[in-house]
C-alpha cells in the first residue's frame, strides 16, 4: 500500500475522542497517560486489570482502546474477542491498539486473530502512537463477523497455498519458502502481519 | 453455516478527529514530549527500582523468579526506550531474549553480565556520555555471544 504523507501542520483534534487505557503497571499508565494527554486527548479512563476494564466497557462506549497485551489477571486477547463477539456489546466496533513488549509471531497472531485493529511494539514514543491513531482513522477496512472470528478484516495478502499442498496458480510454491527463525519480531514485521495503513509524520 | 457478513463500522473518531480546533501535528507531538520530560525524572527513578528489584531477584534460578525477573526486563525495555535511553533499551531487551532462550538455557553468569551492564549504564559518569554508553552495550553484547559459545 503506498504511503500516505501526513503533513506536519494538519491539526487533529483528540479532544473529545474517549480513550480507554487498559494496563496492569502503574508505571506504565502513568506514561502513556502522559504522553496519550500531550496528544490532545482529555476524555481519559484508566483500567488496571481485565476484570475493571470489562466493566468499563460494558458500561460506556469508547472511541478508542490502548490495551497492554498481558494484565495481572489475564490476557488482553479474551477481553477483545468477547467485545467483538457480543453483537450488543457497546465496543463491538471500536478500535483496539495491543502494546505488546517482547514479540513473537504467536503473540501478534493472538492480537489480531482476537480482532484487534493494530499492535504496537514497545517501547512506545508520542510518533508512533500518533501514527497507529491515525492509521485507526484511516482504515477503511470491513469488520468481519463469521462463526470463528469477529473483527477487521484479516485478510490482506496472499501468503501462498497451505503447506504440503500443490496450490492451483502456476507461480504457487510447492514448499513454503523459509521457517520462522527468530523468536521476536521487528514493529515492520508486526505491520506487515496487521495490514497498516502507512503515513509517514 | 451462517454465511460470513461484512460491514463498515461507524470509526466515531475519524470524525472527531476532523473537528475544527485541536492542534497541529507538530504541536502535539512537541507537547506529548514535553509532559514526558516533565514526568522524566520521577520515571527514571522508577527504572532504577526496577532495576535494583532485578538485581536482587536475579540470583534466584527458579522459574518463577525468572518470570518476575522477565517482566521487570521488559518495562525496563519498555520505559527506557519511551525515555530515550536506547542503550539500557537494548541491554533490557536482550535480557528479555536471554530469559526466554530455551537451548542453551541462560546462565547465571550471563543473567549477572546483564545486571552489571544495567548498573553500569546508569552510573552518572556515564548516563551522559553517549559513546561510553554504546562501549558499554557493545562490550554486553561481545561477552554474551562469548558466553553463548
Amino acid at each position: 500500500m503506498p504511503a500516505a504523507a501526513i503533513d506536519p501542520n494538519q491539526r487533529v483534534n483528540l479532544s473529545k475522542a474517549r480513550l480507554l487505557i487498559i494496563d496492569s503497571n502503574q508505571h506504565s499508565v502513568d506514561l502513556l497517560g502522559q504522553m496519550v494527554k500531550g496528544l490532545g486527548f482529555q476524555d481519559i479512563v484508566r483500567c488496571m486489570s481485565v476484570a475493571e476494564a470489562e466493566t468499563s466497557l460494558r458500561a460506556e462506549t469508547f472511541d478508542l482502546v490502548i490495551t497492554e497485551a498481558q494484565l495481572a489477571d489475564g490476557d488482553a486477547f479474551a477481553l477483545i474477542r468477547a467485545m467483538r463477539r457480543d453483537a450488543d456489546h457497546p465496543n463491538r466496533c471500536s478500535p483496539v491498539i495491543v502494546v505488546q513488549g517482547h514479540v513473537r509471531p504467536e503473540d501478534v497472531a493472538s492480537s489480531r486473530d482476537a480482532g484487534a485493529n493494530f499492535v504496537v511494539l514497545k517501547p512506545i514514543t508520542p510518533q508512533v502512537l500518533l501514527q497507529r491513531v491515525l492509521w485507526v482513522v484511516r482504515d477503511k477496512r470491513s469488520f468481519v463477523e463469521a462463526a470463528s472470528y469477529v473483527g477487521p478484516d484479516r485478510r490482506f495478502k496472499f501468503e501462498g497455498p497451505p503447506i504440503g499442498s500443490e496450490g492451483r496458480r502456476r507461480e504457487d510454491a510447492a514448499e513454503p519458502i523459509s521457517l520462522e527463525s527468530g523468536a521476536n519480531m521487528s514493529q515492520n514485521e508486526i505491520d506487515d502481519f496487521i495490514r497498516p495503513q502507512k503515513v509517514s509524520l | 453455516m451462517k454465511p460470513a457478513r461484512l460491514f463498515k463500522p461507524d470509526v466515531r473518531l475519524s470524525k472527531l478527529i476532523a473537528e475544527p480546533g485541536g492542534a497541529t501535528i507538530a504541536s502535539s507531538l512537541a507537547r506529548a514530549e514535553q509532559r514526558l520530560e516533565a514526568v522524566r525524572e520521577r520515571a527514571i527513578a522508577d527504572i532504577d527500582g526496577m532495576i535494583a528489584e532485578i538485581a536482587a531477584r536475579a540470583k534466584d534460578a527458579d522459574e518463577r523468579t525468572r518470570k518476575v525477573v522477565y517482566a521487570l526486563a521488559d518495562q525496563v525495555f519498555a520505559f527506557a526506550g519511551t525515555l530515550k535511553l536506547a542503550e539500557l533499551s537494548a541491554a533490557a531487551h536482550s535480557l528479555c531474549l536471554l530469559l526466554v532462550r530455551e537451548a542453551p538455557p541462560p546462565t547465571q553468569r550471563e543473567i549477572d553480565l546483564h545486571v552489571s551492564t544495567f548498573r553500569a549504564l546508569r552510573r552518572p559518569e556515564l548516563s551522559g556520555n553517549k559513546t561510553a554508553r554504546a562501549a558499554v552495550l557493545d562490550g554486553l553484547r561481545r561477552m554474551a555471544a562469548a558466553a553463548e559459545r
